[in-house]
C-alpha cells in the first residue's frame, strides 16, 4: 500500500517534472506560483497566502521590468525579471481598479480595461507609483452581472484603443443593453464607438505582425468552439445574444438578415451577409478548451523557430499554442498548432519581453484547470535547440505546403502514409457547444519534398472551403531520423487559393479587353490557356 | 425595453477620473462643457472638510473656489 502510494506519488511528479521542467527546447522557471487552500470552484475559494500574483495583463516595460495587472484590481511593476528569480523585487503600482483584464505600455503610461472604463495610469511624479487614473473612454453597459467582463485594450496600427466585451450571462444579465458582446474604440470625447459585434467571451486581444488585430473566443452557447478572429470594424462574429444595438443610431452594423440556428457555418456565411468565419478555430479537446491571450513572436527568431506567428495561451488546459497566419483572397486565416503544455495554472496572458524571454501570467479564478494552483508567473527561454515539426501550413490551389523547422527525411516526408487528414465543420446554433459535423476524410494523393527537406507539398482531396481540414503527420522524420515534437495541424481553410497562372491570367485578359474593341473577345494562344 | 443611450456620452459632465496625492487623497476629474472640472476635498485643521473647486475653461486661467463643509 505504501509502496503504491509512493510509486503513485513519485509518478505524479515525474509528469509534472517533464512537462514543465523537462522540456529540451525551452527552459521554464517559476517567478511566483500560488498556493491554494482550496478547489478554484469552492464557494469560499480564496487564493494562498502571501501576493496573490491572479495575472489579468502583462506589459513588458523598460530596463528589466515587467507590470503585472492582477484580478483583484491592481497593477504590480516588477523589477530584475530576467535573472534570479529569487531577487525579483514587486513593488504596487496601483490599486482600487475593478478587474482589469488586460495591461498595455502606451510611451510613460499604462492602459488597462476596468469592468466599466479604459482607464490610463500615470505616474508624474516619478515615484513608482501611479497618481493619475484617467478615464480614457466609458460608455458600456454594466449590468453588475459576473460574466460582464472588459478586456483590452489593445492598439491598432491607426492608434485606436480597442476593448471587447464579454456577453452578460446568467444572474442580472442584460445583453439588449449596449454593447455586450462587442468590440468598441475609444474615441477622443472619452466615449466609446462601437465596431463590431456577435462575440461570447472575447477574452484575448493581440496585434500581429501587420499591427491587425485578432481575437480569441470562447466556445459555449453560439460558439461551437475556440476560435481566433480578425478584429475589425463592421462585421458579425456569430453571437446574436449582443445584437440588438444593431439598431441604435451610431452602430456599424445592421438587424441581422434572417434567424439561424443549426445551420453548418457554410449555410449560415450565406444566410447572414455581415458574418464573418474565424482566421482559426481551436478544435475542442484537440486545440485546448478556452483559449486566452495573444503575443506576436517580434523575436526574429530569438524565441525559438516561430518568428512572426501568435502564441495563443489556454486556461482550462493550462496550455500555450501557437498560430500561423497568411491573407488569402484578402481575409486572413491559418492554422493552429500545439506548442508547450504542464503550467501549473490556467495561462491567462503571455508576453515577450528582452532576449526573446516569455512570461506567462496564470489565474484560474473562477473555473477549473488542469494546472490546480490558483496563479503563477512563469518565464519561458529558448534553449537554442531547433525541434523538429512543421512551423507553418500553408493552403495552396490543391492542398497543403507545410514548411518544417529543419529538414524532414525525404524518403517519409515524401510518402503520403506518413500523414492523414480529416476535414469538417461546425453549427451555428443556440445550444453550448457544437460537434465537428460532415466530417469527411481527405485523401493525401501525393507528398512533393522540396530540395533540401524544408518544405513538403501535399495534394490533398476533397478541400471544402469553411472547413477545418486537421492534419497529422506522425510517420514523418526529420534528416536525422527524430520524431516530430508534435504532429498535429489545424487548417481553416476558408478560402482555396487560385492558381497564380490562373490569376495571372485573368488580369491579363482584362487588361487586354480594356485595350481592344467592346466585345470583342480575347482568346489566348491554345498552349497559354489554364 | 428599448434604450437609446447609455447617459454617459449625453451628459453634459464626463468624468474623466482622478488624481492621487501622496496621502492618497483623490482629486476628481471632470469636463463640463468646454471646461475642466478639478474636485477636491480634505480634511482641514479645525476638524470640518475644505473643498476646492478648480475649472479651467479651454483658453482661460483656472478659476478656484474654496469653501468649507461641515456635518
Amino acid at each position: 500500500m505504501m509502496m503504491n502510494r509512493l510509486t503513485a506519488i513519485a509518478s505524479l511528479c515525474a509528469a509534472a517534472f517533464t512537462a514543465a521542467q523537462e522540456n529540451p527546447y525551452y527552459r521554464v522557471d517559476d517567478l511566483l506560483i500560488g498556493s491554494t487552500v482550496n478547489n478554484s470552484r469552492d464557494e469560499n475559494w480564496k487564493p494562498g497566502a502571501g501576493l496573490a500574483l491572479e495575472v489579468t495583463g502583462l506589459a513588458v516595460l523598460d530596463g528589466d521590468r515587467l507590470a503585472v495587472a492582477i484580478r483583484k484590481g491592481e497593477v504590480w511593476i516588477l523589477d530584475h525579471v530576467y535573472g534570479d528569480p529569487a531577487a525579483i523585487t514587486y513593488t504596487r503600482f496601483a490599486s482600487g481598479l475593478d478587474e482589469p483584464l488586460g495591461l498595455l505600455r502606451r510611451g510613460d503610461s499604462l492602459l488597462l480595461t476596468q469592468r466599466s472604463e479604459i482607464t490610463e495610469l500615470k505616474d508624474t511624479d516619478g515615484d513608482g507609483i501611479a497618481d493619475q487614473y484617467l478615464t480614457v473612454a466609458k460608455g458600456w453597459h454594466v449590468s453588475g452581472n459576473y460574466h460582464g467582463y472588459a478586456y483590452g485594450p489593445a492598439l491598432d496600427k491607426e492608434g485606436n484603443l480597442w476593448a471587447t466585451l464579454n456577453l452578460d450571462m446568467g444572474d442580472k444579465a442584460d445583453n439588449n443593453a449596449p454593447w455586450r458582446g462587442w468590440g468598441v474604440i475609444a474615441k477622443p470625447d472619452g466615449t466609446v464607438e462601437p465596431m463590431c459585434a456577435g462575440m461570447r467571451s472575447p477574452c484575448g486581444l493581440g496585434q500581429n505582425a501587420e499591427g491587425d488585430l485578432f481575437f480569441t473566443d470562447q466556445q459555449g452557447n453560439w460558439i461551437p468552439t475556440n476560435s481566433l478572429h480578425h478584429l475589425r470594424r463592421g462585421v458579425f462574429y456569430g453571437n446574436p445574444e449582443g445584437i440588438a444595438p444593431a439598431a441604435m443610431p451610431g452602430s456599424p452594423l445592421r438587424p441581422l438578415a434572417a434567424k439561424v440556428d443549426g445551420d453548418p457555418y457554410p449555410a449560415a456565411l450565406r444566410k447572414l451577409p455581415q458574418l464573418v468565419p474565424p482566421a482559426v478555430w481551436f478544435p475542442y479537446g484537440k486545440m485546448g478548451r478556452s483559449r486566452t491571450g495573444i503575443t506576436l513572436d517580434a523575436t526574429g527568431g530569438k524565441f525559438g523557430p516561430y518568428a512572426g506567428q501568435l502564441f495563443v495561451g489556454e486556461f482550462t488546459e493550462s496550455k500555450v499554442g501557437r498560430v500561423f497566419l497568411e491573407k488569402v483572397g484578402g481575409e486572413y486565416q491559418g492554422a493552429c498548432f500545439p506548442f508547450m503544455e504542464g503550467f501549473p495554472s490556467a495561462v491567462m496572458v503571455t508576453a515577450i519581453g528582452k532576449d526573446g524571454t516569455m512570461f506567462a501570467g496564470m489565474s484560474n479564478r473562477g473555473w477549473s484547470s488542469l494546472g490546480s494552483a490558483a496563479y503563477g508567473l512563469q518565464r519561458i527561454r529558448w534553449r537554442g535547440k531547433i525541434p523538429f515539426e512543421a512551423s507553418e501550413m500553408r493552403a495552396t490551389p490543391d492542398g497543403f505546403e507545410l514548411a518544417f523547422t529543419r529538414p524532414a527525411d525525404p524518403t517519409t516526408a515524401a510518402d503520403p502514409a506518413s500523414y492523414r487528414m480529416e476535414s469538417y465543420t461546425y453549427p451555428l446554433h443556440r445550444a453550448y457547444g457544437g460537434d465537428e459535423i460532415q466530417k469527411q476524410n481527405v485523401a493525401i494523393e501525393s507528398a512533393e519534398v522540396s530540395p533540401g527537406g524544408k518544405r513538403v507539398r501535399l495534394r490533398c482531396t476533397p478541400l471544402r472551403p469553411f472547413f477545418v481540414h486537421e492534419l497529422h503527420y506522425p510517420g514523418v522524420r526529420s534528416a536525422e531520423g527524430e520524431e516530430p515534437w508534435h504532429s498535429a495541424a489545424f487548417y481553416t481553410l476558408n478560402r482555396i487559393p487560385e492558381e497564380m497562372s490562373q490569376t495571372v491570367w485573368k488580369l491579363l485578359i482584362g487588361g487586354l479587353q480594356t485595350l481592344c474593341a467592346p466585345g470583342s473577345k480575347v482568346l489566348p494562344p491554345k498552349g497559354l490557356r489554364p | 425595453m428599448q434604450v437609446l443611450g447609455s447617459g454617459d456620452g449625453d451628459s453634459e459632465r464626463r468624468f474623466r477620473g482622478y488624481t492621487l496625492d501622496k496621502a492618497g487623497v483623490p482629486t476628481f476629474l471632470y469636463v463640463e462643457g468646454d471646461a475642466q472640472v478639478a474636485e477636491r476635498i480634505e480634511p482641514d485643521s479645525g476638524g470640518g472638510f475644505s473643498r476646492k473647486v478648480t475649472r479651467t475653461a479651454d483658453h482661460g486661467a483656472p478659476q478656484s473656489e474654496t469653501s468649507t463643509i461641515a456635518w
